[in-house]
């Protein structure tokens, strides 16, 4: 039978093609049949792992008895039922969950990977090791927060943060901050996790700076004390900035007059952050003028003196606070407003005779809050 | 002659981390409570609010219906109720709005669940 060239190179060419469409349906759904199993193995294994775990704390099992029925699993699997524990508990059962971690092999599992692994490897390792605390890694851990690559320096940092050696507190920040693109929010994030002692540090850090301002400032570089060599250089301002945010974060309170000193010479990101600082801590130092920061050229500083303001209700600065309705950045107005709606009688007064202002920013902002009081 | 056999007290853990939750149920059944889970707000006001239970161990931040807002129902229709909250430290004005709103005590994370059951014995004997 004659079958015209062309037609049969067209056949051709669709049998392929459905072959390779029947063969990538193929391995998705093998894939997904696979994961599903997996994850139906793993859910089952957990729960046998829990009903271990949980006796073996409560000294029902022995440490052998548990780690040998839970030795030759698979180290990430087992990595991934222990990290939740190992986040909530402290004390006597954080120690016998480490000690059960290191009976199965996990512990030296990860230094291994942690020594000689790939970037996921490591990273995952720098996690591991720092969850369990493992005082042994820290120099290895050290040494990755000099890597190029930021994924490996976030994960060392984590890692660090987590095992509880405060001494490593001012390296790895600076590591954060100057081999990663993290923003001063996610390095506040990993940096908390060394916990609040890191608070009285932080203050005589802050206090011996102090001592230098007003000479730091935008683009000079720092040299914090006891601080391994690094190879990118740190901004002073976001290195202050972040060590004040933590202080932020923490409430740490001790520090308000620090950080009274440190606003009388502080460039406008440090005002910003100091600010913020009380903010978090919900308490502004009792003396403290706000009046020059909400007239202060910057939004940003405008903006957050607004919110601080809440904080002392200051009844001299209303009038301040009144101008800022017509501010021409939007979240000046809308703090100002915020601020005089939680001023009470007065603060609403002021909103009110604004609502019929010619000034349309401050009229509309006025109505806002006014609204929002009302709700 | 039949001797009256006394009910375990019930205590409700409304917690939505699985692990803690089943962790902190387990200690207390040891200790010879009977342990009510919940892993979210809802389920866990539904539970204080229509069984018979002791005390309540909450955790602030769940799904659905945070603890702070679980405390609020819970207190107007069992104003003495005792109640231990658990958060993390970050959340210190969670934790200071629940002992306003009347919680017993408060552990922040990570804590030593005997601290826990031990702080729960003192509010109960004080109940």
């Amino acid at each position: 039978m004659f079958i015209d060239p062309y037609l049969q190179t067209l056949l051709i060419i669709t049998a392929v093609l459905t072959a390779i469409i029947m063969a990538l349906l193929a391995i998705m759904l093998i894939s997904r049949l696979l994961t599903s199993l997996n994850r139906q193995k793993y859910k089952l294994k957990t729960q046998q792992w829990e009903d271990l775990y949980l006796n073996y704390l409560h000294g029902d099992l022995s440490l052998e008895e548990t780690a040998g029925l839970m030795e030759g699993e698979k180290p990430y699997w087992l990595w991934q039922f222990f990290a939740p524990y190992l986040d909530v508990l402290a004390g006597s059962d954080f120690e016998k969950t480490k000690t059960l971690c290191r009976e199965i092999g996990l512990i030296d599992y990860y230094k291994k990977k942690l020594h000689r692994g790939r970037t996921v490897g490591k990273a995952t390792a720098a996690r591991v090791l720092g969850a369990l605390r493992c005082r042994e890694s820290v120099s290895e851990m050290l040494n990755l927060l000099q890597s190029k690559n930021p994924i490996l320096v976030q994960a060392a940092a984590q890692g660090l943060a987590k095992s509880g050696k405060t001494e490593t507190f001012f390296t790895t920040a600076q590591a954060l901050l100057g081999n990663t693109f993290f923003t001063y929010k996610g390095a506040t994030e990993i940096l908390a996790g060394f916990g609040e002692n890191i608070c009285p540090q932080i203050a005589r850090y802050l206090e011996k700076e102090s001592g230098r301002l007003p000479a730091v400032g935008q683009g000079q570089n720092i040299k914090s004390p006891k601080e391994t060599p690094r190879k990118n250089t740190v901004n002073a301002t976001d290195y202050r900035s972040i060590m004040i945010d933590l202080l932020g974060f923490f409430k740490y309170r001790q520090a308000l007059p620090l950080l009274e000193r440190l606003l009388e010479k502080a460039d406008e990101e440090t005002t910003v952050h100091i600010l913020k600082a009380f903010i978090n801590m919900k308490e502004v130092p009792a003396n403290l003028d706000l009046k020059s920061y909400l007239e202060h050229r910057y939004w940003t500083v405008r903006n957050f003196s607004a919110r601080a303001w809440q904080l002392t209700g200051d009844r001299q600065a209303l009038p301040v606070l009144e101008k800022l309705l017509s501010d021409r950045n939007w979240w000046v107005r809308y703090n100002a407003a915020e601020a005089l709606r939680s001023a009470g009688q007065p603060g609403l007064e002021i909103l009110e005779q604004n609502t019929a202002e010619a000034d349309q920013a401050a009229a509309s902002i006025s109505s806002y809050a006014l609204s929002r009081s009302e709700v | 002659m039949i001797e009256a056999v006394a009910q375990p007290k019930k205590i409700l853990v409304a917690e939505d981390d699985p692990g803690l939750n089943r962790l902190i149920s387990f200690k207390l059944e040891k200790e010879g409570y009977k342990a009510l889970t919940a892993f979210d707000g809802k389920a866990a006001l539904k539970i204080a609010l229509e069984e018979e239970i002791s005390a309540i161990i909450l955790d602030i931040m769940m799904p659905f219906l945070d603890g702070i807002q679980v405390l609020k129902k819970v207190r107007t229709a069992k104003p003495h109720l005792p109640a231990i909250v658990l958060s993390v430290k970050s959340r210190e004005n969670d934790l200071n709005q629940a002992l306003e709103l009347g919680a017993s005590d408060y552990m922040t994370k990570p804590f030593q669940p005997e601290k826990l059951i031990d702080r729960l014995q003192k509010v109960l004997g004080n109940n």
